[in-house]
This record gives C-alpha cells, sequence and structure tokens, in this order.
C-alpha cells in the first residue's frame, strides 16, 4: 500500500521518518521518500502527483497508466536522464496541464517525449543538461503557454517551430543561461508577437553583433520584461583584440557604428492598395483586462467601436481601415492599458496607401518614365544650346549649370518637371544671363496629388521650406530614421516650385 | 539576492529548494511569478520576510520547513498569491485573519501540520478559495462557517478535513448541500460516533457516487462508544452493531396528484442539463405535467400512475459529461387515501 495510513491517535511524530506517500484527497505527494522507479500503485483519484526530490533515473513506458485525472506532474529533483516512449500512456491525456521536470539530467529533447500529452500548458525544464532540441519536440503542444528552458546546454534552439497556428498560446519562452552563440535572426522575428515578448535570452554565449544588439535594443524599446526585468544579464562575448564580455546595454560605444535601419521590424510597416480594407494589430504583450486607444496619422484618436466613418475598432485593439485612402498613409500608435497592473505598451505601424494606377486617370506617366522623359528632353535641349546659339566659341572647360535651362522645363502644369541640386553656384553665368541664388535648392519632392486638398501627404522624407532647407526626418516620430535624413529620394514634382 | 548563487532562476521562477536555508533570501527580484523554498529550514515567516510588494508572485511554496510561526502580516506583500503550499510543517494555530490579505488565493494546502486550533476568522478574506486541504492534523472542530449557507465561501469546491479528530459533523447543514461540494468535502479517517444519522448521509453519498466518498471508502470509520474506543466502517453500520435501515436506493416515491421536483444534482457545478422521461422520451414544450425549471431540475405533475419509471438527467460541461438516473414510483393511491 502506497499510501501512508495516518492513524488519528497515535502521537504527532514529526521527526520519524515517513513510511508512506501523503495521499489526501485529490493529492498523492511522495516527495523525499527515495523511490527509484514510479510507484506501481499510485491511487486513481491523484489530480496532483508530486514525485520531486527522489531518485528516478528513467520514466519507463507506461509509468502512470491508469492515472485518469492527473492534471499536475512533478517530478523535479531527481536524476531523470531519459523519458521512454509511451511514459505517459494511457493516463489523463489532455487533462495534464503542468508538468515540472526541472533539476535533471535530461539530456536531449527528443520529439517524442511530450507526443501524448497534447493539452501540457506550462513545461518546465529548466536546470537539466540539454544540449539539443529535436525540432518536433514541442510539435502538437497546442495549449502550451510557457516553457522553460533556461540553465541547459543548448546551442541552438528551433525557433522555425514556433508558429501562431502551431502554438497560438505560448507567451513566455525561457531560453536563458544557455549557450546560443548566434541568433537566427529572420526566425526569431517570424515568431508570433506574443512570444517575441516574452522570449528570454539573458545570459547566454552570444557572440557581440550588430544584429544582436539591434534585436535587444528593439526589445527594449517595446518595453518587454525580458529586457526591462534582465536588462544587465544581456550579455555578448566580444572576439579579436579583446576577448571578454560585454553588457549589452552598457556598451554603447562598441555597438555605435551599427547601421541599425537593416533590423527595422518587419511587422511595423504595411502596405495597401487603395481602396482595400487594412487590419491593424495592437502588438503587446499585456493580456487579461486591456483598454486600447489608437491615434490616426491626423492626430484623430479612436477607441471602440471606431470614428463613425473611415476606422472601425475592436475590444481586442485591432483597428480597420475600412477603404484605404492615400490620406490615410503615414504612423499609427496604439497604446495598450492594463489598469490593474498599471502598465502600458505602445506601438506604432506605418501605413503606406499604395494608389491604384487604373484609378488615376489623370496620372500622365509613371515615375520612371518620367524620369527618362526628363533626361533625354534636358540632353536635347543641353545640346541644342551647346550648337545651335549663335556663339561659335568652343565650349567652356567648365559644365555650364543645367538649372539654367530652366526656361525650357515650364511647360505647363500636369506635366513632369525636374529641378537639380547644385551645391555651389557655377563658376560663370555665360549664357542667358540669368545668376544661379546661392540659396536655391532643389529638392525632390513626391507628386502632389489634387486629391490631397492640396495637403503635403505626411510622412515622406524631405520637403521644402520658405528658407528652402531641407526638412530632414527628424522630425517624425520614428525610430531609426536618422540615418536617412541625407537620402534623397529621387522623383518630380508635377507643379512649379516657388524658388525664393 | 544574486540569483545565480542563492537559487536557480529560470526568469520569472525563482527555485530555493533544499538549499539549506534557514530564512528567506533577501532583496527577492520583483518579477518572481513563482518561489519554491521547500526543503529548508525555515522556521518563521515573519512580517518584512520580504518588504517589497511581490506583485507578479502567484506561487509560493513552503512545505517541508518545519514552519512553527507565521506573523499575521506575513502575507501583506504578496497579495496576488493564488497557490500557497504550507504542507509538511509545524504550524499549531491558525489565528485570527492570518491569511486575510490573499484575496486572490485559490489554493491553500495546510496538510501535515499539527494544527489544533483554527480561530473562526482565519479563512476570512479568502474570497477566490477553491480548494482547501486541512487534513492530517489536530483538528477537533468541523469548520462549518466554511459551508454554511449564508457565511460560506462562494467559489469553496473542495474542502479536505480528512484525518483530524473530529468528534462530529453538523449531519444536517452537510445534507443540504448541493453535490457539488459534497463531492469535494472529505472527512474520511475521524473520529467521528457510530450512529445512524451519519450512516445514512454517507450510504447516499456513495450511491451519488460522490468522490469524497468512493475515493476514500475504506477510510470512512466512525467509533463505537466504550472504553476501548473500536472502530468500524460506516457503511457497515446496516449490517452490524446499528442496524440502521438500508439505503438501498434513491427513489423518489410519491402519490396520484402529487408534484415532485427532480434534481439534478451533479457533481460540478454550472451545467447544462437535459432531461429525458422513462422511456428515453425527450421533454417537449407542449407538455405542461414535465417542466424543467430555471435550475435546471425536473418539475412533474400533477402526478399519474403511468408517471412511473426512470428518469434521466444528462449533464454536460467543458471538462465533464454526467448522466443521473432518478427511479420516481407513484403509488396508486392520493395522499388522502383512497
Amino acid at each position: 500500500m502506497l499510501c501512508l495510513q495516518v492513524d488519528v491517535d497515535a502521537a504527532a511524530s514529526f521527526h520519524t521518518k515517513r513510511s508512506g506517500c501523503l495521499c489526501t484527497a485529490d493529492i498523492v505527494s511522495c516527495t523525499a521518500f527515495g523511490l527509484q522507479r514510479v510507484p506501481a500503485e499510485i491511487p486513481v483519484f491523484a489530480v496532483t502527483l508530486d514525485l520531486s526530490h527522489n531518485q528516478l533515473e528513467q520514466l519507463e513506458a507506461g509509468s502512470f497508466t491508469g492515472l485518469v485525472r492527473l492534471e499536475t506532474l512533478r517530478l523535479a529533483h531527481n536524476q531523470l536522464t531519459g523519458v521512454h516512449s509511451g511514459a505517459f500512456r494511457n493516463s489523463s491525456g489532455t487533462l495534464l496541464r503542468h508538468l515540472d521536470l526541472s533539476s535533471n539530467q535530461l539530456h536531449v529533447l527528443e520529439q517524442h517525449y511530450f507526443q501524448e500529452l497534447p493539452g501540457l500548458e506550462e513545461l518546465l525544464l529548466f536546470n537539466n543538461r540539454i544540449v539539443h532540441v529535436e525540432s518536433r519536440a514541442l510539435a502538437g503542444l497546442t495549449n502550451l503557454r510557457k516553457a522553460y528552458l533556461s540553465h541547459n546546454r543548448l546551442t541552438d534552439f528551433p525557433f522555425f517551430s514556433i508558429q501562431k497556428h502551431s502554438h497560438p498560446l505560448l507567451s513566455l519562452l525561457d531560453l536563458s543561461s544557455n549557450r546560443l552563440p548566434k541568433l537566427p535572426l529572420e526566425d526569431i522575428s517570424n515568431l508570433p508577437p506574443a512570444v517575441q515578448a516574452g522570449l528570454y535570452l539573458h545570459n547566454n554565449s552570444l557572440v557581440c553583433e550588430c544584429s544582436t544588439y539591434g534585436l535587444f535594443r528593439f526589445w527594449k524599446q517595446r518595453g518587454f520584461d525580458s529586457i526591462r526585468f534582465f536588462q544587465q544579464e544581456h550579455i555578448c562575448l566580444v572576439y579579436g583584440r579583446q576577448r571578454g564580455t560585454l553588457r549589452v546595454f552598457q556598451s554603447g560605444r562598441y555597438f555605435e557604428n551599427c547601421n541599425l535601419t537593416a533590423l527595422k521590424e518587419q511587422q511595423s510597416s504595411v502596405s495597401v492598395k487603395a481602396g482595400k480594407a487594412l487590419l491593424l494589430h495592437c502588438l503587446t504583450s499585456l493580456s487579461g483586462s486591456v483598454t486600447f486607444l489608437w491615434v490616426a496619422p491626423n492626430w484623430e484618436y479612436v477607441v471602440p467601436p471606431g470614428n463613425n466613418g473611415s476606422l472601425k475598432m475592436f475590444a481586442n485593439g485591432s483597428l480597420e481601415i475600412m477603404a484605404a485612402r492615400e490620406q490615410d498613409s503615414g504612423i499609427y500608435w496604439c497604446m495598450a492599458l492594463d489598469r490593474q497592473q498599471q502598465r502600458n505598451e505602445t506601438w506604432e505601424v506605418n501605413v503606406t496607401v499604395v494608389p491604384h494606377h487604373d484609378r488615376d486617370a489623370h496620372e500622365p506617366f509613371n515615375t520612371g518614365f518620367t524620369t527618362l522623359l526628363g533626361c533625354v528632353v534636358s540632353l536635347v535641349l543641353v545640346l541644342m544650346y551647346l550648337y545651335l546659339t549663335p556663339c561659335r566659341c568652343p565650349p567652356c572647360p567648365k559644365a555650364r549649370s543645367p538649372a539654367t535651362a530652366a526656361p525650357g522645363n515650364e511647360a505647363g502644369p500636369g506635366s513632369a518637371q525636374s529641378s537639380i541640386l547644385t551645391p555651389t553656384p557655377p563658376a560663370t553665368t555665360e549664357g542667358p544671363g540669368r545668376k544661379v541664388s546661392t540659396n536655391k535648392h532643389v529638392v525632390f519632392l513626391e507628386p502632389i496629388r489634387e486629391q490631397q486638398n492640396g495637403r503635403l501627404r505626411a510622412g515622406q522624407g524631405v520637403g521644402l521650406t520658405g528658407s528652402g532647407l531641407l526638412i530632414g526626418a527628424e522630425q517624425q516620430p520614428r525610430l531609426h530614421r536618422a540615418a536617412e535624413t541625407d537620402s534623397i529620394m529621387s522623383v518630380f514634382s508635377d507643379t512649379p516650385i516657388m524658388l525664393p | 539576492m544574486d540569483c545565480h548563487k542563492t537559487c536557480v532562476c529560470a526568469s520569472n521562477i525563482v527555485s530555493c529548494s533544499k538549499m539549506n536555508l534557514t530564512n528567506v533570501p533577501l532583496a527577492l527580484p520583483k518579477y518572481t511569478a513563482v518561489l519554491d523554498l521547500s526543503f529548508n529550514s525555515i522556521t518563521r515567516l515573519r512580517a518584512e520576510w520580504t518588504p517589497d510588494h511581490l506583485s507578479r508572485l502567484h506561487s509560493l511554496l513552503l512545505s517541508n520547513n518545519g514552519l512553527t510561526f507565521l506573523s499575521s502580516e506575513a502575507f501583506i506583500y504578496v497579495t496576488k498569491l493564488r497557490y500557497l503550499d504550507l504542507s509538511s510543517n509545524g504550524l499549531r494555530i491558525l489565528d485570527e485573519f492570518i491569511f486575510e490579505p490573499l484575496e486572490h488565493l485559490e489554493v491553500l494546502l495546510l496538510y501535515n501540520n499539527h494544527i489544533s486550533q483554527i480561530d473562526r476568522t482565519a479563512f476570512s478574506g479568502l474570497d477566490r478559495l477553491q480548494r482547501l486541504y486541512l487534513s492530517q492534523n489536530s483538528i477537533t472542530r468541523f469548520p462549518l462557517e466554511l459551508v454554511k449557507e449564508r457565511s460560506r465561501l462562494e467559489t469553496l469546491k473542495l474542502l479536505d478535513v480528512s484525518s483530524n479528530r473530529i468528534k462530529s459533523l453538523p449531519l444536517y447543514e452537510l445534507q443540504v448541500l448541493p453535490a457539488w461540494i459534497k463531492n469535494g468535502l472529505y472527512f474520511h479517517n475521524n473520529s467521528l460516533s457510530c450512529s445512524c444519522d451519519l450512516y445514512d448521509m454517507v450510504a447516499r453519498w456513495y450511491l451519488k457516487e460522490l468522490n469524497s466518498a468512493t475515493d476514500f471508502k475504506s477510510s470512512h470509520t466512525c467509533v463505537i462508544p466504550g472504553q476501548r474506543k473500536e472502530k468500524m466502517a460506516i457503511l457497515d453500520l446496516d449490517k452490524a452493531y446499528l442496524n440502521c435501515s438500508e439505503v438501498k436506493t434513491l427513489d423518489e416515491e410519491a402519490y396520484l396528484e402529487q408534484f415532485l421536483v427532480l434534481d439534478c444534482d451533479t457533481r460540478q457545478r454550472d451545467m447544462v442539463k437535459r432531461w429525458a422521461l422513462p422511456g428515453n422520451i425527450p421533454l417537449s414544450p407542449a407538455n405542461k405535467t414535465a417542466v424543467i425549471r430555471s435550475d435546471g431540475n425536473l418539475q412533474i405533475g400533477p402526478l399519474r400512475l403511468e408517471d412511473s419509471g426512470v428518469y434521466t438527467c444528462y449533464a454536460t460541461s467543458d471538462s465533464l459529461n454526467e448522466t443521473l438516473y432518478v427511479t420516481v414510483v407513484v403509488f396508486n393511491a392520493t395522499t388522502a387515501g383512497g
């Protein structure tokens, strides 16, 4: 008989060694009982079975046969090196929610380990000796919410096996204190947002790299717990002249040359065709009673059910742009607020509405074609000036400023027009005698559409002010735009540019 | 606390089990969700064992510590606790309002201590408590306040007071409880005096296949009054000693013209219930003599002889299905006679 027969009349003996398991109501507790294998006669009423702190070495097939009510199984602090195929056969199947295998000696997570436990919600595997997780080890665990794999010897992990459809409820994946040398950034950025928000990678053997730095920086900006609570433990290893360990968030200088623009999160930028609907999600790690708020690019505040017009908003934080128009382009900002825990998170999405070519009857040419045409026209005009004008002087060594060909460009509204930036004024003022103003800056603008009611489209990189200065991207509340300040987009304006 | 020296820290789980601790480690991380301090020698849980709010802590494991003292302010900083394991310790008394700050607590394990005194307000404030384990202590008084109709905890579905020294049960109050509470009410292996009322109750619980009766059938014992304090199985009381009248079936007996309410008293709460008449005939709205009530019970009447038979209640929920059978016997007479 496995269960201790409690004699209520006997004197309470606290210090004598127990001669049986404690069985009460729906709990069977056999902790620190010197067990070397799973006992055979475990009572069927067990909903919680605790076999921690014993000397179990293997989980043989059918170890838990007949325990049809089992929901929690604790096997921590044993010497388990493996789980045999069929270990959980004929037990409680989907009822088993919580499995604790921490502090054992597991070596490899083989794909059959959890095959018979499709209802698993919490899986504790920390403090083992796991060097490898087979790619199908976590397959089929569609109810998995939390997986703890820290304090092992992992040098890789099958991130690709975690998808929104395979693990829809996963919100915590702890891979801290392992030996991961390099992160498969593409697989990680393809993880469902809820998993990324609960992915713990601190205290690994990561090589100090811009991409790793960029990922952690991005997570910090998102306010993820993994960074918030373990900032100091995000370390990386430096090779080369200086061998050593760096604290990622205290080594800004080391990473200052990293070009972080390439690390723009894919999901934070979306394009949609004009007229189509677009559903934006407020990606957040908060759960429970969360209220959401969106701010549209025109500074309109949106709460459920929407703005009774172009935007519909759901209680789960999603925002639907019913029929995208070009003026809906821009940055959509959302905030998720958990009043109970007094936490908030923000998220931004950059929406680009791509105009439909067929619908816009006024557009004369596409951009590429107009560029080519402009070049050809300019070339023709230049040649005309050089060879057909009265002056027979040999061509000057210094090239004429092509800006002087401007008169030929004013072909009227509706046609393409080009303007070219001259960093310095031309050396001569020959020709028609036009003096080039030193303040004249030529800029490249996106075509301004009539439909925009004269409003310049927001969110673009450059524009023209009265003083002729380039408006840099600094004024835009976006991440990682610093590097784009000086980039120039080559487009044409179809209205004349008034220069000072 | 230096997480990597003192304990094993796996993101929000702090595991300090069996680490020769005599006190709770200082400066526990604020993000801790599970704190395992089991199998140490922490004999006193002082008021300031955590000076900071551990607002994320939902599980605290303190079993097997030789714990003898719980400060009355031990739990003021862990108010989000859902699971508290104080089993296998040396606690003797549960003081007034000792667990009051734990308004989110769902599971409280106090089995295998030395508890002999429980203040009537000890469990006050535990508004979400679902499972309370008090077995293997020295309790002499059944905590009626926990199950009594007006004061009972709404969510309590398991109360284990087995293996204690309880001498008597409030039999009437227990009998009127719904099946889903009786199912989780464990009182076996105590010092109950043998009586036919006790036999009646346990026999009925056993016939209804309630877990508390069937899982521990051999432990349902009572004490024969006398010097030797002999014990016998409660369910044998119809065969020996008191020769109580046997409880065979749970038939409903009634007379013609009477009304009966058949209950579908399921082991689980909030199940969706559907009835079928004898012969497995489904209920129809046109039938005025068999009406299902809002509480899931079936009212039949005025009764005719043909209404005798086995009525079936099909109860479903997300996790369990239950089928209950009620046998109705209609006597060929009215109560007035003739």
